[in-house]
């Protein structure tokens, strides 16, 4: 019996200094509220799992692209104001699955419906180099919000 | 949707165009009340009308059954459904009396609306204010299952009470979402659960002996050949809608048995008719198989 074997060679996490360069770019593309842009650096079958702590206990939703990008669509729609804060950037490369982990708080700031929103977002994006270049495979999000009547 | 500029209303006056060339002119009359439209017709003041599931329900148990509790998951087992009423076989069960349904077109999913999204659960409704309508008596039975406090209301008055504050609770389809302000009385700590909890639908009834043969089915035909369109209108309305969530991670299942179990109950009570039920399964097992419920034999009619 002979025996084929294939080598498939896994493609190595992207550099830190690649990941940073796209999610400045990514968060850009929020302010700007360019979708077309956003749903291009997201892979199709991501997941976005939102661990919402307002509630007890905290609950967790997990959306697929097509909910998640909905959702910032009619955020947009009835915000005013906005304002979206990256702070500094962790990595964590995983070499096996050619993940590199972006782990960050993201606070974003709005007047919507009558009152002013803030959102802390406890950010984990998963950066994978794909056919189509570097997609975020995956996003987690630990969320508070405050809001303050107008 | 709704309105006289809507898409509705234009396929309303396309059919009473097209109506003369199946022997029967239509002339289309505009009420602001379903309640007052259906009696009308009741009374023979109009010899055709265009209700909501619900209300059409009166007049044909059959079709009136769609717009039941958790009957069909999705926009393409709707679309199936409706392809199958459209088959010569399914014409008898189209007449009830002297009643014929002329057509059947989609409203949009009936979603829930809550103001405090921590009434994460079916258990935390209880004790709750939820709207209901006043005429759907599976509305009223609903609330009494999972315990909320049913404040009787119509679709004049369920969004206002809902926005401000005397009802905690509302099932609508998106479509209601912005011309009905909804978005207020969700604001920023509530939540529309994303799981369809019925399929609405508006239905056109005939009285049968002001019609000639063959009209009903025409009329059938006519207002299904638009489906995707209408279609693609409640889909842009539900883009629109802010806090739209899934059920927390390991709900839907919970919900969608609760509604099942509603749903046998309230056709054995009769308010849901057990061959539309038993279609709707068929339906439901066809886009889904896997769905535990298609390897029991409850909601089937032999």
């Amino acid at each position: 019996m002979a025996l084929l074997l294939v080598a498939t060679a896994l493609a190595a996490p992207p550099e830190p200094a690649e990941g940073e360069k796209f999610l400045r770019q990514y968060f850009q593309f929020m302010r700007n509220h360019d979708m077309a842009a956003l749903s291009a650096m997201i892979a199709d079958d991501s997941k976005v799992e939102i661990l919402f702590m307002d509630s007890d206990p905290p609950m967790k939703f997990t959306l697929a692209k097509s909910d998640y990008l909905q959702q910032l669509k009619a955020l947009w729609h009835f915000s005013r104001e906005e304002r979206y804060d990256i702070g500094p950037i962790r990595w964590q490369a995983d070499a096996a699955s050619g993940v590199l982990l972006a782990s960050l708080r993201e606070t974003e700031d709005r007047l919507i419906l009558e009152g002013r929103l803030k959102q802390i977002n406890d950010l984990e994006l998963r950066l994978t180099r794909t056919a189509n270049g570097l997609r975020i495979t995956g996003i987690r999000t630990t969320t508070r919000l405050q809001d303050s009547a107008k | 949707m709704l309105g006289a500029q809507g898409p509705v209303f234009g396929r309303m006056k396309e059919l009473a165009l097209k109506s003369g060339s199946w022997g029967a002119t239509l002339q289309v009359r505009v009420y602001v009340d379903e309640r007052v439209a259906a009696e009308d017709f009741k009374a023979g003041q109009c010899d055709a009308v265009l209700l909501t599931g619900m209300r059409a329900r009166q007049f044909n148990a059959f079709s009136g059954s769609i717009d039941s509790i958790g009957g069909l998951p999705d926009y393409p087992s709707l679309k199936r459904l409706l392809e199958t009423l459209t088959r010569p076989e399914a014409a008898a069960l189209l007449t009830q009396g002297n009643y014929e349904v002329g057509g059947i077109l989609p409203l949009g999913a009936a979603y829930i609306f809550i103001r405090d999204r921590r009434i994460n659960s079916v258990a935390k409704m209880a004790g709750r204010k939820i709207a209901v309508l006043d005429y759907d008596k599976a509305q009223l039975r609903m609330a009494e299952r999972i315990g909320a406090q049913a404040v009787a209301s119509d679709v004049t008055n369920f969004a206002g009470k809902f926005n401000n504050g005397m009802v905690d609770v509302v099932a609508a389809p998106g479509v209601a979402y912005m011309p009905l302000e909804l978005y207020k009385g969700v604001g920023t700590k509530g939540v529309v659960l994303k799981l369809p909890v019925a399929q609405l639908t508006f239905q056109l009834l005939l009285h049968k002996d002001k019609f000639p043969a063959g009209f009903a089915r025409q009329s059938r035909q006519f207002l299904l050949a638009d489906f995707d369109s209408y279609l693609s209108v409640i889909k842009a309305a539900e883009e629109d809608i802010l806090f739209f969530f899934p059920p927390p991670d390991g709900d839907a299942g919970k919900y969608e048995d609760m509604m099942r179990e509603a749903r046998i109950s309230l056709t054995r009570e009769g308010i849901y008719d057990r061959r539309m039920m038993s279609l709707m399964k068929r339906v439901r097992c066809r886009q889904h198989p896997a769905n535990a419920e298609c390897s029991d034999s409850r909601e089937v009619t032999p």
